[in-house]
């Protein structure tokens, strides 16, 4: 009897050890506190305060890196490559590969003889947790079946064994079936951004070297003709695509991105236009079934959500269990390709239908990838046209006189709230990606009624190095005027042709002022 | 609460799993009672109190019945009074406002200006299934076929049996009582059948009957602005989808009864492989037909008698049939359609048999004609008014449509797929297959079929047609 109370006692010991440690390894992936350092090599001067050096391996999330001088934690992580060079004062920017920073005081590291290094934090392999969590049942197996009746363990074993293999093959059958049939038959946005894929470099001419990805704004908004010919007159050649696909926003598009470097094999392009927008979280009820959604929840997009609802201390526990709860059923419904083949035999069926027009009309109307709504508006029918009017119409009855109705972006001077570090993290891993393609990232934000403070903490991450913001209605009145509009969100033909052209200019001027730096 | 929405399947995951625990037979006929009166609560539970009432009715009519063997009178009182009531019932909540607007139409007609100021009362949902059912009960007592219960418990539960409550089968009691008896243990019961067949319904509903029901409403909405193709495409996709609709309705309902531990009647058979009107009366909505068989044609005199005689049984079951789908002219004219197609069939295998000769009509002859004229009928309990069926009947028979919009020609390679899997089914019992094969492959096969219908579920759940009957 004390012999079977000490084995239990044992086994639940270890049960809970192994849980306590799974506790740790989850905690560590979504709110690290273990960390490790590494001292940063090959010190350059590169003129001010500016310092460069390598770390070595490379990291893998940078967005929560610190700077230590002499193991003393110095220094502001979020400056940009002009403020470390012009402050000082131990501002650094840390990217994959190397780090640019500055001492405390302002001396020279090369001659201060202080030790550098970097914090970053431990990042555990994702089958740790698994594996640990495992771990923990099987003690709590072993008491269950084993506690005076250890005859039984093989065949409980074996059962056991059964009943998962007979669960993993359901799986399989119910989540390949899903996959293949999801594969074949795309989405309409899916086959909207496919078509654009295979269409951006035409056979015979010169693929383009600038792409611009983001929403609908960088849809409706870039025309990448228009954009060609302005670079053109300043002298400088560039071949434009337009990638925009609606609802893609920042958490979605390293998606996007990779599909997009991965179909560029020659490595074309030398700079990629990203927009930003705010970063939403919650998927609101009307959306629940918007096929765009369910693209865009890949396990990525959700490993981030479910990250934000976990440390985001700013909202109670259950209202972010319930967002999350929301948003996991078009990642349900993306993983199982829900009613995938029916929207498409609907589609089929009916004359009026409006999903999957894009891929029967094979890009009609566009130009390099750009769609004005106005024209948009002019082929589409049943429920897309229908749509398309009723936001027209809400626009020009909320419209108050000239002007735009809606919030101000926010007068001059406001102290925007810090980045959510995850919205960091997404912009460092664009610009990796995007880095690590051997072109520049530029990112730029669109005039829309909303504000822009998410977007102006985004520009204070610094990891943004070239950001081009027109989405101020005190620099840009005219693009808030209601005749260059479609709706709220949107401009119609000629304000994408006007916002366009502001693109140019401040892209020329990027694009000099690098091309001067190399 | 429908077959295919998710809360029902948790639903019925907590009532299986409940049901199956409990170990006194008892315990689990409360249980499932319980079960059975939230399910229908979930529409209404107002209209609980009908399903009581009729239940109690039938109870004691029932019992009394039994108790006066010797008593004809008394005993054809208390049928009376049962029928009374379940008529009553039906009469009421059914088809008071279609007779106070049929009278009041005639009345316009003859020139006297009426106000229909008429109680519209709401249709519970499955009145026409279990009133049927306790008025069966209670004639089978009467006849002497069937020995009453006396444990209000079981008949309560074959009155409101969720599984088939709101559409049937049409359950009789003699069938299910009996089962009611028997405490079944979990390993009797062969899942694998109840599976594929709840899924094959599953399928049926959400997956084709749901994708069809949108360009159905679309040509019959407006058929006036469709040509005589469409008109052939709607008549075809609308009784695709009835019949997936329905009968995909009763394989879950089996099915989800076979879970259980109960049987309940197969509905349908194939009936658009039928050769013969008469045959697709065998093989269509089997629970109700041989309802209006045992109950309603055969004390008419049935097929005895004089020709005329036996014409008019035939008409008169078939128009109230017609009239027990839905309160409205147009589902007596679905009903008089049909009578009037048994009749011919029944002329003409008469003519045959006096001439000792074989039908010259090819069987897939035989099959398109039957097909085509119950195509026809359909149209008229489709419609939604009387213009618009003409219109449709016109195009489909005369081939001559008055619009110029056209639905999707694919439409039919559609219909052309669903008949050839229907074919293979019916003649080769591709369900059947399924029985034999190896435990890891069927689980596999399973998920494949869940994935397929995944991703060819409606994102629409809309009600099963024959709720509203």
């Amino acid at each position: 009897m004390k012999r079977a109370a000490l084995n239990a006692t044992v086994l639940i010991t270890a049960s809970l050890l192994f849980a306590f440690l799974a506790l740790v390894a989850v905690v560590q992936d979504f709110d690290p506190f273990l960390t490790t350092k590494q001292r940063i090599e090959s010190i350059e001067s590169l003129g001010g305060f500016l310092n460069s050096g390598r770390i070595e391996p490379p990291l893998r999330r940078s967005a929560t890196v610190e700077l230590l001088e002499d193991g003393v934690l110095i220094g502001d992580s979020s400056s940009s490559r002009d403020q470390v060079r012009a402050a000082g004062y131990g501002h650094f920017r840390c990217l994959r590969r190397f780090v640019l920073f500055s001492s405390s005081d302002g001396t020279n590291p090369l001659e201060n003889s202080r030790q550098y290094e970097i914090r970053t934090p431990i990042i555990l392999p994702g089958w740790i947790p698994g594996l640990l969590v495992s771990l923990s049942l099987v003690p709590i197996l072993i008491l269950a079946v084993s506690s005076g009746r250890t005859g039984r363990l093989i065949p409980f074993l074996l059962r056991t064994g059964r009943v998962c293999g007979f669960a993993g093959l359901f799986l399989f059958g119910l989540l390949g079936t899903a996959r293949l049939i999801g594969v074949a038959v795309p989405t309409s946005i899916e086959a909207l951004f496919d078509w654009k894929l295979a269409t951006f470099t035409p056979p015979g001419e010169t693929p383009p070297n600038v792409a611009f990805i983001g929403s609908s704004r960088t849809y409706r908004h870039i025309v990448p003709v228009v954009l060609d010919s302005i670079m053109a007159e300043k002298g400088q050649e560039t071949r434009s695509y337009n990638f925009g696909v609606q609802g893609a926003r920042v958490f979605e598009m390293p998606r996007i991105l990779e599909r997009i470097l991965k179909a560029d094999l020659d490595h074309y392009l030398k700079w990629i236009v990203i927009s930003l927008e705010r970063p939403g979280w919650d998927v609101r009820s009307a959306n629940l079934k918007s096929a765009r959604l369910a693209d865009y929840h890949d396990n990525r997009a959700m490993r981030r959500a479910f990250q934000y609802y976990l440390t985001n201390q700013s909202r109670a526990m259950g209202d972010r269990a319930r967002a999350f709860a929301k948003r996991f059923v078009p990642y349900l419904r993306g993983r199982l390709s829900f009613s995938r083949g029916s929207t498409w035999i609907r589609a089929r069926m009916d004359p009026k239908a409006t999903r999957y027009r894009i891929r029967r009309l094979e890009g009609q109307g566009h130009s390099r990838g750009f769609l004005s709504v106005d024209d948009d508006m002019k082929t589409a029918v049943g429920k897309s046209l229908e749509v398309l009017r009723e936001r027209h119409a809400r626009f020009l009855e909320g419209r108050e006189g000239e002007q735009v109705a809606g919030p101000n972006p926010g007068p001059p001077g406001r102290t925007p709230p810090p980045a959510y570090e995850l919205f960091a993290e997404v912009l460092q891993d664009l610009s990796s990606m995007v880095r690590d393609h051997g072109a520049v990232p530029v990112f730029l934000s669109h005039p829309i009624n909303q504000s822009r403070e998410d977007l102006a903490a985004a520009d204070s991450t610094g990891v943004i190095e070239h950001f081009i913001a027109i989405d101020n209605r005190t620099d840009y009145p005219h693009l808030f005027r209601a005749e260059l509009r479609f709706d709220q969100g949107h401009l119609n033909q000629d304000g994408a042709i006007e916002y366009t052209k502001i693109l140019a200019d401040r892209l020329s001027l990027i694009i000099a002022t690098e091309e001067s730096d190399q | 609460m429908i077959f295919t929405e998710l809360r029902f399947l948790v639903f019925f995951a907590i009532v299986l799993g409940v049901h199956w625990s409990l170990r006194r037979n008892r315990a689990r006929k409360v249980w499932l009672l319980a079960c059975s009166y939230v399910f229908y609560g979930a529409w209404d539970w107002r209209f609980l109190s009908l399903i009581l009432a009729s239940t109690v009715v039938d109870y004691f009519a029932g019992v009394r019945i039994a108790s006066h063997p010797d008593e004809p009178d008394r005993r054809r009182h208390l049928l009376f009074m049962s029928l009374f009531c379940n008529l009553g019932l039906l009469g009421v909540f059914k088809y008071f406002n279609f007779f106070v607007d049929s009278g009041v139409a005639v009345l316009n007609t003859m020139g006297i200006q009426a106000d229909p100021s008429i109680l519209r009362i709401i249709l519970p949902v499955g009145i026409s299934f279990y009133t049927f059912q306790t008025m069966s009960y209670t004639i089978d007592v009467y006849r002497g076929r069937l020995t009453p219960t006396h444990d209000f418990l079981d008949l309560a539960l074959f009155v409101g049996f969720f599984p088939q409550l709101v559409a049937g089968p049409i359950v009789r009691a003699r069938d299910f009582l009996p089962q009611l008896v028997i405490l079944r243990k979990r390993s009797d019961i062969l899942f694998r059948p109840y599976v594929l067949l709840f899924l094959s319904g599953f399928f049926k509903k959400a997956c084709v009957s749901d994708n069809i029901s949108g360009i159905v409403d679309t040509y019959f909405s407006n058929p006036q602005s469709y040509d005589a193709l469409s008109a052939w495409i709607g008549v075809m996709l609308y009784s695709v989808q009835i019949y997936c609709d329905f009968s995909g309705y009763s394989d879950m309902a089996i099915a989800t009864a076979g879970f259980l531990g109960y049987t309940l009647c197969d509905n349908f058979a194939f009936p658009y492989f039928s050769g013969s009107i008469q045959e697709f009366w065998r093989r269509w909505h089997i629970s109700l037909s041989t309802w209006l068989r045992d109950y309603l044609y055969i004390p008419l005199g049935g097929g005895r008698g004089a020709t005329l005689f036996r014409y008019r049984n035939l008409m008169l079951t078939m128009l109230l049939g017609g009239l027990w789908h839905g309160a409205a002219w147009r589902f007596v004219i679905w009903g008089g359609l049909h009578g009037f197609a048994l009749v011919v069939h029944r002329e003409w295998r008469a003519a045959l048999e006096r001439g000792a000769r074989r039908s010259p009509i090819p069987a897939l002859l035989g099959m398109a004609m039957t097909y085509y004229w119950v195509g026809l009928t359909w149209i008229f309990f489709r419609s939604s008014d009387w213009k618009s069926a003409f219109v449709v009947a016109k195009a489909y028979v005369f081939l001559d449509g008055p619009g110029t919009n056209r639905l999707n020609p694919e439409a039919l390679f559609l219909v052309a797929i669903l008949a050839l899997a229907h074919w293979v089914a019916y003649r080769r019992g591709a369900i059947a297959i399924w029985y034999r094969l190896p435990r890891p492959i069927f689980v596999t096969g399973i998920g494949v079929v869940v994935g397929v219908i995944c991703t060819l579920i409606a994102s629409d759940v809309r009600p099963f047609i024959y709720f509203q009957f």
